[in-house]
C-alpha cells in the first residue's frame, strides 16, 4: 500500500477565499431568524464601585423594550467559572464592579437601536471605591481587590519548573555568585511588555434561539471554541450538553479574544430561553476594548550574567503579569506559557519567576502568542544588550549559547521541559546567509558614516504549541468546568461518500487559518482523492466530533493529525475492498488519481466510487465487511511541539522626529513539515504585522482611575500595509516526532519573533546616540524623548 | 485630574467676595452652568454642559458650597451624571480670594474625576487648556457684573454660552501658538 499522489507541501490556493473576498462568506450577522430581539448591556463607568441601586423603570416604559435583567434575575445561574479560575465572574454584577465596562444589566428590545437607547436610560447608582490600576501598586497589596483574598497575587509561576523552591533558589544563588567573578559582566534591565487590545476585523457577536418544543438551544457565535461554549452554556443553564448546539460559522479573526466563554454568550442564550424568542447581541468596538479580553501586560527585570567572551552563565527573570479583574479561560495560564519558553533555545541555567496579579482593569487572556511573545521579548532584548556590552556580534552570542544539536532527541530546556526537535544554529546561520548579514552590516555602517541612524535587529525564538499532551489536563489545561472532561485532544472524522467524494468533519474551525484548504490537502494526501472533491465541515457542535478549538497554533499538529489518522484508517479499509475488486493482494494496492490500482499496472484500476459502492452494499463485499467507509479518530500527541526561528530587521530612525521606518524584514522560521507553504507564509505575514504593531504602535492606556483612554480605533493604531515593508520569508525544516505529519504549528511564530527584532533594531540605530533601551510601543514621541534624554 | 490656577480680577476684594457668596449671580458667570435650585445652607443643584472633544455631556448634579468670609475661602464639592451618555463627574474646588493692589487674586484648586464616555473619549488632555478659556470668560463676566451701573444691568451679564467647538478650537490653538513661539524663538 503506497501513495503516489501527495498534496502535502503543495501551494494550493485557499479554497475559502472566493466566497470570503466576494462577500458570500456566512458570518453570524448573515443569519437572520424570525422574531429576533436585540440585547444591549449597561456597563460600569467605574473601575471599582459598589452598585447601590438600579432603576430600570424609564427603560421598561419605552415602547419596544422587552425586558431588563439585573444580577438578581440571573443569580440562579451562578457565576461563570473557567478552569484555573481564581475569581469567578458574576454574569451581571450587582455587588462590587471591578473594571470599567463590566456588565451590570442587560436590556432586550425589539431592535438594536431601541436596546441601546433603553440601556442609556437604566440608571445605576454607584458608590465609587478606590481602584488599583497600576500593576506595581496592585502587586504591593496596598489595596486588596478581591474581598476575602490575602493578596492581589493570584498565583506565581517559577522555574526550573517542578523543582523544589530551595532548588530554584539555588539556581538563583549560583547566578548571583557568578556576578562577582572577574571575567563576567552583568546586564540588567527592567522592561514593560505593554497591554494590547486584540482587534479582530469582526467583533464578537452571538445569536441564540430556544425551541421550547424540542427543548433545544441553537447558538451562533463568532467563537474559536464552539464545543467549550456549548458546554459552558449547558452547565450554566442546567441543560444536557446534547440540548445545546453551537455554530461558529465564518469567524472574522480571533487572535485569542474569541477563545473564551463570555458572560454575554451565556446571558443571551438564557434570555432567548426566558423569552422564547431569538436574541442577538453585537459587540461595539468600545465593548471589544473594555469588556472582551486584552493581552500581554507584563513588567519585569531581565538579568544576564555572562563572560566577556560571550558565554552566558545565567539568566534571571523576575516579573509581574497583569491579570485584570477576573480570571477567564487561560488568564493565569498565559504567564505559564511564557515560562515554558523562559530560557528560549539556550542552555544557560535559568531562574524564571512571574507573579500573576489582579488589577481593576479588563481581564487579560490569550492574545496571539499568549505569554510566549512576552517571555521571548525579555530574553532576546537582554541578550542583545549583553552582546552590546561585551562588544560581540549578537548573532555570535546566540550561536554560542544555543542548545546544541547533539542534545536531541531528549533535549530538556533549563526551564525543565522536554523539547521535541531543534536545530537552532542551522536556522540562524541560514538566515544570516540568505539575508547577507555581512552586507547589511556594511550598509548600516556606511549609512551611519553618512549621518543616518540605521540599525539592525536580530532575534531568535523558540515557542511551544500543539496543545496538548493528555497529561497537561492535570495542570489545569482542561475544560471540566464546562462539562467537557477531556484533555485537549484533536479530533477528525473522514468519510468517503457513495459518489466518491470525501467529507471531513473536524472539531476545530478556522478564523482565518484556511482549514478548508489544509484539511482537504491532508485527506487528499492519504486517499488520493482530489482536493476539489473533498468538503471540510467545521464549527458546528451538532455534527462535529468533540474538538477543543483553534488556538495556540494547535489545529494542524493535533486535529490535523487526527484527520490524517482517520484518513489512514479509511484507506486501510478501502485497500481491502479495492483488493477484492482488483483481485489482488491488499499490500499491492496503490491509491492515486481518485482511485486505486495494483502497483505497476495503473491501467487496471478502480475508482473511489467503485470502492464506496461495495462499502455501502456489503453483499458485494468480502464476507464480514461492515457497511460504511468512514473513521473518527481522536489524537493525543506525546508532547507539545517546539517551533523555532530567527528574524532579522533593518530600520532607520529619523532622529529629529523619532519616526521609525522598517527598511527590511527577513525571517527564517522552522515549523517542521509544511502542509501548504502559501498558507504558512500568510500566517507568518499576519504574525509579523501584529508583532510590529506591538513594537511600534499599539498600547492599551489606562488613566489612574481605570478609564481606558485608547478604547477606539482612533486612539489605538494598528499597523496597515503602508507601515510595513515586503517581508522576506524563509524556512528551515526540522520535523517534529510527536505527530505523524511532522508539523509543528505556525499561527503565532511571526508574532513571537518580531517585536523584539524591531526594538533591537531601533536601539541599534540610536545606540550611537547613547540610547540603551526604549519601552514599546516605539512611537515617534517615545523614540524622540529617548534620544533627547540620552543626549 | 488636578487643576490649579490663579487669576486676577480688576475689582476690589469685598465686591468679588460678595459675588462669590451670591450663588445665582456667580453661576451666570460659569460658562455652560445653570443653577436650578439653591438653599441657604449651601446646597444647590443644577446642570453643567461641556463639550469634551467629540463628547457633549450635560451633567445633572448637586453640589454643596461651604465658605468662610473671615478668610475669604470656600469649597465646592459636587457630583453630576450625564444620563444620556453615561458619563459621571465628581468635582471638588477650593477657592481663596486675596486682596492685591488694584484688585483681587483668586486661587482655585480643583480636582475633577470623570468616568464613562467623557473620560474615555473626551479629550481630557485638553481639559487644562479649556480651563484657561473658561476662567478667561469667568473673569470677564465677573468684572462686567461688578462694573455694571445698576444691579439690573449686572443681572443681565452672562458668561458667553459655552461653545464646545470654539472652546476646543481655542484650546487646540493655544498649544500651537506656544509651539510656534518656541520654534521661532529658538533661532
Amino acid at each position: 500500500m503506497a501513495t503516489t499522489t501527495s498534496a502535502l507541501g503543495g501551494a494550493i490556493r485557499r479554497r475559502e477565499d472566493p466566497a470570503l473576498i466576494q462577500g458570500h462568506g456566512r458570518y453570524v450577522d448573515d443569519i437572520k431568524l424570525p422574531g429576533e430581539t436585540a440585547a444591549a448591556f449597561v456597563r460600569s463607568p467605574f473601575a471599582r464601585a459598589k452598585v447601590l441601586s438600579i432603576d430600570a423603570s424609564e427603560a421598561l416604559a419605552m415602547d419596544g423594550v422587552v425586558a431588563v435583567y439585573t444580577a438578581a434575575d440571573v443569580d440562579s445561574l451562578g457565576p461563570l467559572i473557567a478552569q484555573l479560575s481564581f475569581a469567578p465572574r458574576p454574569l451581571l454584577n450587582g455587588g462590587e464592579v471591578k473594571h470599567v465596562g463590566e456588565a451590570v444589566a442587560m436590556v432586550v428590545a425589539e431592535n438594536r437601536y431601541l436596546a441601546q437607547d433603553a440601556a442609556d436610560l437604566v440608571f445605576v447608582d454607584y458608590d465609587p471605591l478606590e481602584a488599583v490600576i497600576d500593576l506595581k501598586d496592585a502587586h504591593s497589596d496596598r489595596v486588596i481587590i478581591h474581598e476575602g483574598s490575602e493578596s492581589n497575587t493570584i498565583i506565581s509561576w517559577a522555574a526550573p519548573f517542578g523543582a523544589e523552591p530551595e532548588d530554584q533558589q539555588a539556581v538563583r544563588d549560583q547566578i548571583e555568585a557568578d556576578k562577582s567573578r572577574d571575567d563576567t559582566v552583568v546586564v540588567s534591565q527592567e522592561m514593560i511588555n505593554q497591554r494590547l487590545i486584540p482587534t479582530a476585523i469582526e467583533p464578537r457577536r452571538v445569536l441564540a434561539e430556544w425551541n421550547p418544543g424540542y427543548r433545544s438551544l441553537n447558538v451562533w457565535s463568532s467563537s474559536q471554541i464552539p464545543h467549550a461554549l456549548a458546554g459552558g452554556i449547558a452547565v450554566s443553564l442546567g441543560l444536557p450538553t446534547t440540548s445545546v448546539r453551537v455554530i461558529a460559522p465564518e469567524v472574522g479573526g480571533g487572535f485569542g479574544a474569541k477563545l473564551n466563554v463570555y458572560n454575554d454568550e451565556i446571558l443571551v442564550s438564557w434570555a432567548a430561553q426566558q423569552l422564547a424568542r431569538p436574541v442577538r447581541w453585537v459587540e461595539t468596538r468600545r465593548e471589544a476594548a473594555n469588556s472582551t479580553i486584552q493581552g500581554r501586560g507584563w513588567v519585569g527585570t531581565a538579568t544576564i550574567v555572562g563572560t566577556t567572551d560571550g558565554e552566558i552563565l545565567g539568566y534571571d527573570f523576575d516579573g509581574i503579569a497583569d491579570m485584570g479583574a477576573y480570571t477567564q479561560n487561560f488568564t493565569v495560564a498565559i504567564p505559564f506559557l511564557g515560562l515554558f519558553v523562559g530560557s528560549g533555545q539556550y542552555k544557560m541555567p535559568t531562574y524564571w519567576k512571574i507573579d500573576c496579579v489582579a488589577t481593576n482593569t479588563t481581564t487579560t487572556d490569550a492574545y496571539r502568542g499568549a505569554g510566549r511573545p512576552e517571555a521571548v521579548y525579555y530574553l532576546e532584548r537582554i541578550i542583545d544588550m549583553y552582546a552590546r556590552e561585551i562588544g560581540m556580534d549578537p548573532a555570535d552570542v546566540r550561536n554560542k549559547n544555543f542548545i546544541p544539536n547533539e542534545a536531541f532527541p531528549g533535549a530538556v530546556s533549563p526551564i525543565g521541559f522536554a523539547m521535541d526537535t531543534g536545530d537552532y544554529s542551522t536556522n540562524l546561520n541560514e538566515l544570516l546567509e540568505v539575508a547577507d548579514y555581512a552586507g547589511m552590516k556594511a550598509e548600516r555602517d556606511a549609512a551611519r558614516a553618512a549621518g543616518r541612524h540605521v540599525g539592525i535587529g536580530l532575534s531568535s525564538y523558540v515557542e511551544v504549541c500543539g496543545f496538548a499532551p493528555s497529561g497537561l489536563a492535570d495542570l489545569g489545561f482542561n475544560w471540566a468546568t464546562y462539562g467537557l472532561p477531556t484533555a485537549f485532544n484533536g479530533s477528525g472524522l473522514v468519510r468517503v461518500n457513495p459518489d466518491a467524494s470525501a467529507t471531513v468533519i473536524i472539531g476545530t474551525g478556522p478564523s482565518g487559518q484556511a482549514h478548508q484548504t489544509t484539511w482537504a490537502q491532508i485527506v487528499s494526501d492519504r486517499l488520493g482523492i482530489e482536493v476539489d472533491n473533498i468538503v471540510v465541515k467545521h464549527g458546528d457542535t451538532g455534527d462535529s466530533p468533540m474538538g477543543i478549538g483553534t488556538f495556540g497554533s494547535r489545529s494542524a499538529a493535533v486535529d490535523g493529525a487526527a484527520a490524517y489518522q482517520a484518513a489512514d484508517r479509511v484507506r486501510e479499509k478501502a485497500a481491502k475492498l479495492a483488493a477484492h475488486l482488483l483481485e489482488a493482494a491488499e499490500e499491492d494496492v496503490v491509491f492515486a488519481d481518485g482511485g486505486a490500482h495494483v502497483a505497476g499496472s495503473p491501467d487496471s484500476s478502480v475508482g473511489w466510487g467503485d470502492i464506496a459502492s461495495i462499502a455501502y452494499q456489503v453483499h458485494k463485499a468480502p464476507e464480514g465487511t461492515e457497511p460504511g467507509l468512514e473513521s473518527e479518530v481522536f489524537f493525543t500527541p506525546s508532547n507539545a511541539t517546539w517551533p523555532f526561528g530567527s528574524h532579522l530587521a533593518m530600520v532607520e530612525v529619523d532622529a529629529d522626529t523619532g519616526n521609525v521606518e522598517i527598511l527590511r524584514y527577513v525571517s527564517m522560521d522552522d515549523c517542521g513539515n509544511v502542509i501548504n507553504p502559501m498558507i504558512v507564509d500568510g500566517q507568518v505575514h499576519g504574525g509579523i504585522a501584529q508583532g510590529i504593531g506591538q513594537a511600534l504602535f499599539e498600547e492599551a492606556i489606562y488613566d489612574a482611575d481605570g478609564n481606558l483612554l485608547s478604547g477606539s480605533m482612533v486612539d489605538y493604531p494598528i499597523p496597515t500595509a503602508g507601515d510595513l515593508p515586503a517581508f522576506e520569508l524563509h524556512r528551515t525544516v526540522t520535523p517534529t516526532d510527536v505527530n505523524p505529519m511532522g508539523v509543528k504549528g505556525i499561527g503565532e511564530a511571526g508574532t513571537i519573533g518580531s517585536a523584539q527584532t524591531i526594538v533591537n533594531a531601533v536601539v541599534d540605530a540610536v545606540a550611537p546616540l547613547g540610547v540603551t533601551h526604549i519601552d514599546m510601543p516605539l512611537r515617534p514621541r517615545r523614540v524622540w524623548e529617548a534620544i533627547q534624554e540620552a543626549r | 485630574m488636578k487643576i490649579t490656577d490663579t487669576f486676577d480680577v480688576d475689582c476690589e476684594v469685598d465686591a468679588v467676595w460678595a459675588l462669590f457668596e451670591d450663588l445665582p449671580e456667580l453661576a451666570q458667570c460659569l460658562p455652560g452652568a445653570e443653577l436650578t435650585e439653591h438653599h441657604d445652607d449651601g446646597r444647590c443643584a443644577g446642570q453643567v454642559e461641556a463639550k469634551l472633544g467629540p463628547i457633549t455631556a450635560t451633567f445633572d448634579g448637586e453640589a454643596t458650597v461651604v465658605s468662610d468670609t473671615a478668610t475669604r475661602t470656600g469649597t465646592v464639592s459636587g457630583k453630576g451624571v450625564d444620563r444620556r451618555g453615561g458619563s459621571r463627574a465628581q468635582l471638588t474646588v477650593a477657592y481663596k480670594l486675596l486682596e492685591i493692589e488694584g484688585g483681587t487674586r483668586v486661587t482655585v484648586d480643583a480636582d475633577v474625576v470623570l468616568s464613562g464616555a467623557a473620560a474615555q473619549f473626551g479629550r481630557i488632555g485638553l481639559l487644562k487648556e479649556m480651563t484657561g478659556k473658561i476662567i478667561g470668560e469667568f473673569v470677564q463676566c465677573v468684572e462686567a457684573k461688578l462694573s455694571a451701573p445698576t444691579p439690573e444691568a449686572a443681572a443681565e451679564v452672562h458668561a458667553g454660552d459655552v461653545k464646545g467647538i470654539s472652546l476646543l478650537l481655542s484650546s487646540m490653538v493655544a498649544p500651537l501658538v506656544r509651539l510656534f513661539n518656541r520654534v521661532f524663538r529658538r533661532n
